[in-house]
């Protein structure tokens, strides 16, 4: 699935499909800097993170579930992260705007896997909406260099009450 | 890096960008663990040998360094 001297994110990826076959989650996408990645030039990043609607609406999101499951089939759990054959992948709860990021999420195959990643227009409305200096930055290359719908962006960023930061 | 060139790296197939995040990551990893061994055992014995040492001395001391 995923070659030596690479991330072992198309694993991730078919960890994330059958928790959402097994109905521990609802749905997921690739969401953070990675997601930034698929968009623009690469640059370094620690781990990945997943958004997932949960199954369970409760308190706890399902996350209880979903670690249960992860640890099962082998992951390592530290901190807020799960780590798959070492590489952190932080499982996060969508909600608003990451969730409709998540639900319009893009349709992608890594190494044969099926996946689903975050739109460019949503990686920047999520970027604007947290606002730290490499949110301003990713704003900045995402601009540059996705070639994303603007006319979709100022939608999105318009429903959300959100702006860009000023150059 | 110009920004032509920036958007050619851009343009990749995900799965050379992994590649090239891992290779990044491996060269952090090992940065990190080199200035770790720069901060503790290997400061710790060059401060020993060049304690008080000036750069004049420094230099005399090499001068009369005779190889065992």
């Amino acid at each position: 699935m995923d070659g030596p001297g690479t991330l072992p994110l198309a694993a991730v990826f078919a960890a994330a499909n059958e928790m959402r076959s097994q109905g521990i989650i609802e749905e997921w996408a690739l969401g953070g800097a990675l997601a930034g990645i698929y968009y623009v030039e690469p640059f370094t990043t620690y781990d990945a993170d997943i958004f997932f609607i949960p199954a369970d609406k409760g308190l706890t999101a399902g996350i209880p579930a979903i670690y249960e499951y992860l640890k099962a089939e082998g992951w390592q759990v530290e901190a807020e992260h799960l780590l798959l054959r070492g590489f952190p992948v932080q499982w996060l709860a969508a909600h608003a705007l990451t969730e409709e990021a998540v639900r319009e999420a893009r349709e992608i195959e890594l190494s044969g896997v099926p996946g689903r990643v975050f739109r460019a227009e949503h990686i920047v409305a999520i970027a604007a909406s947290v606002g730290r200096l490499k949110d301003r930055a990713r704003i900045e290359q995402m601009l540059e260099q996705s070639n994303l719908d603007r006319s979709l962006l100022d939608a999105i960023l318009s429903r959300h009450h959100l702006t860009l930061p000023q150059p | 890096m110009t920004p032509a060139m920036r958007q050619i790296l851009a343009r990749q197939p995900f799965e050379r960008k992994l590649e090239q995040v891992a290779q990044l990551l491996a060269t952090t990893n090992a940065l990190k663990a080199a200035r770790s061994v720069s901060k503790g055992d290997y400061v710790k014995e060059r401060d020993v040998l060049f304690a008080g040492g000036t750069v004049n001395s420094l230099f005399e001391q090499a001068a009369a360094y005779q190889p065992k």
